[in-house]
């Protein structure tokens, strides 16, 4: 049981392809970075495995089930999408925000005690509880990224009740977001991998890939360069074309992950 | 190793606040119903013949014929005594035309309420997605034609008892607004955007036509036009009251029920579809529903700007952006102001009446004005 996209193939019109038969798997307890250069179409792929975007060829299955077949309702319950942007424009308070990211599980009905007290969890979770009663539209660019955070914590917070999948996918989590900030926001998806909680993130920081991933996979003009354990990905051999500069790798003082140097 | 960093889920301790709209809904919702029994039961009892509430009370039990209860308090007596002249005058003139105002207040304030939460912005109003433009248009083209070109058309209507002109402008509403729609979908998405840009060309266009038809028409057809144009409950019959009704109340009632799609909506489309929403079914309520709403209010009393605008705004100063209160308080707003500003129309000069969207504009663009610039420093309006 995981995620399992085939041959994702996405186009603008004929001349332009953005993503070019990629396959990948998100499996339940790890979690998946995918890196690369701007433009390598990372954003596109997470969009077309979320189900934001048609594709042009290739499928993707839920639990073994097709993605499209999965009722909106039912997906939103076990599968939640931390976006880049955030358009909201009404002063909703950041409470009330992380609360939406409850309704899913609603049914149509007002939340209950329950959905407070998980909404104050993943407000902490993300370090925001103290910002709990102020507009969100008054927050800086940060603050609202890690309410965001909150929100889609909030919506799978909790194992289904038959036990199934839950998978989180993040575009670029750590935008905006202090040294602190983008370590909080990778520590929390490595407590939901531990939680069985399959996550695929979209980094620009390769040190952040090698520190907190399970496996990488780098993606380059729309197509998979490699797809491994951080110490097999993060190698010169593989970065260097891709970002077109020096690095030298050599291994995190503390940690048993490679760290990337530039040397250009 | 990284899968040592765990993360400290700290207990709360602080007590759990809810939310503003949770806390101040319940309180805003039942000052928002006493408002609204208020301006009703002044809207029946005040003009040229003054009926007392007691009497207003009184003459509408015997009307059902339900005994009235014996109470006293102060001046207010039930059962009370009242002449002909004052019965007549709530049954017959007064209350269709309260009964209306309050159906088509409620109906677009609601109506703005969707479309502002759809286009995700405070500024929207429902004539944005080409309904009043539309119906403006056709029920010009109807004054000013149906006696020539349009004569057979306007003469099979009033056969089966239809005034040509508000079908006229029902139906231009509903077919711009669809237009709009058509236009702005493309493979079964619709860009809200688009829809924004459509709406103010087609508006334009209807204006234009408008224009055109004015310098073919004559007095008495510019008049009219003008009354169209402006909005009034002048001769509202009961005829009038049961033609609208139904389409009203059918568009209505649903919009209760879209709350917490608008909310999602709020965050983005793509958020919306995340939290399980269907995007493009709610577009299309919101669009069908307003549509219809809108439409009937105006055939109905012609095009009262500014309810659509401000009622959301003044809901959301009082409870915060949640649609669960955000729609039925302005339900309940719209439909208590407009006859309250019916009201006005009705009594302000002694001769003879404003027109009520003069009276909707007078005091809510002024009022608008004050919202915008007392809220330039926070930054959004809300």
């Amino acid at each position: 049981m995981s995620i399992e996209a085939k041959d994702l193939t996405v186009k603008v019109n004929r001349n332009t392809i953005l993503v070019n038969q990629v396959s990948l798997t998100i499996h339940p307890g790890e979690i998946l970075a995918v890196v690369g250069p701007n433009g390598a179409g990372k954003s596109t792929l997470l969009r077309a495995i979320t189900g934001d975007i048609k594709v042009d060829s290739g499928s993707v299955w839920m639990d073994g089930q097709p993605l499209e077949q999965w009722k909106l309702g039912e997906r939103a319950k076990v599968r939640a999408v931390l976006s880049q942007t955030s358009v909201l424009s009404f002063a909703f308070t950041v409470l009330e925000v992380v609360l939406m990211g409850r309704g899913p599980h609603l049914n149509g009905s007002a939340e209950t005690k329950r959905d407070y007290a998980i909404a104050y969890e993943a407000l902490a979770a993300a370090e925001v509880e103290h910002l709990a009663e102020r507009y969100f539209t008054t927050l800086s660019g940060g603050e609202k990224q890690r309410v965001q955070l909150a929100r889609v914590l909030a919506q799978i917070w909790e194992t289904p009740p038959n036990n199934g999948n839950r998978y989180l996918f993040m575009d670029e989590p750590t935008n905006n977001l202090d040294l602190t900030h983008q370590h909080r926001a990778l520590q929390i998806a490595r407590q939901l991998a531990n939680q069985q909680v399959g996550v695929m993130v979209i980094l620009h920081d390769l040190n952040l890939a090698a520190q907190y991933a399970d496996r990488i996979m780098i993606m380059h003009r729309g197509e998979e360069v490699i797809t491994g354990n951080p110490c097999q990905v993060l190698t010169p051999q593989y970065i260097e074309p891709v970002f077109n500069i020096p690095i030298i790798v050599t291994q995190h003082p503390t940690l048993n992950r490679p760290l990337i140097v530039s040397t250009a | 190793m990284s899968s040592t960093s765990q993360v400290q889920v700290k207990t709360t301790t602080q007590r759990i606040q809810i939310t503003p709209a949770r806390r101040r809904g319940p309180l805003v919702m039942a000052g928002l119903w006493v408002f609204l029994i208020i301006s009703t039961i002044a809207s029946i009892g005040i003009g040229q013949v003054e009926i007392e509430p007691d009497q207003i009370i009184t003459i509408l039990l015997d009307e059902i014929h339900v005994a009235s209860p014996t109470i006293t308090i102060g001046d207010f007596n039930l059962p009370a005594d009242y002449t002909t002249v004052q019965k007549g005058t709530v049954t017959i003139i007064r209350l269709p035309r309260v009964i209306l105002g309050l159906m088509v207040g409620a109906a677009l304030a609601a109506a703005g309420t969707l479309i502002q939460g759809m286009f995700r912005n405070p500024l929207a109003d429902p004539g944005l997605i080409g309904i009043s433009g539309g119906a403006a248009f056709s029920a010009a083209l109807m004054i000013v034609l149906g006696n020539t070109v349009f004569s057979g058309l306007s003469d099979l209507l009033n056969q089966f008892g239809i005034r040509p002109v508000p079908i006229a402008a029902f139906l231009g509403g509903i077919i711009t607004t669809f237009l709009i729609y058509r236009l702005a979908t493309v493979n079964g998405r619709t860009s809200v955007p688009t829809m924004l840009l459509a709406g103010i060309a087609i508006n334009s266009l209807a204006g234009a036509g408008i224009g055109l038809l004015i310098s073919f028409a004559d007095d008495n057809q510019v008049r009219d036009i003008t009354f169209w144009n402006l909005g009034s409950l002048v001769d509202v019959t009961w005829e009038r009251v049961e033609t609208t009704a139904p389409f009203i109340l059918i568009s209505i009632l649903p919009m209760l029920f879209l709350s917490r799609q608008l909310n999602a909506l709020l965050l983005g489309e793509t958020e919306a579809q995340h939290l399980g929403v269907n995007v493009q079914r709610t577009k299309q309520a919101v669009v069908l529903l307003s549509a219809l709403a809108v439409g009937a209010s105006v055939s109905a009393a012609g095009i009262i700007g500014f309810v659509g605008l401000v009622v959301p705004h003044l809901v959301r100063l009082m409870v915060g952006p949640d649609h669960r209160y955000v729609i039925p308080g302005s339900l309940l707003l719209g439909a208590g102001l407009l006859v309250t500003a019916d009201l006005a129309a009705r009594n302000l000069t002694g001769g003879s009446e404003i027109l009520l969207g003069v009276v909707t504009a007078l005091i809510g663009a002024p009022f608008f004005l004050y919202l915008l610039l007392r809220d330039r420093q926070r930054g959004a309006l809300i």
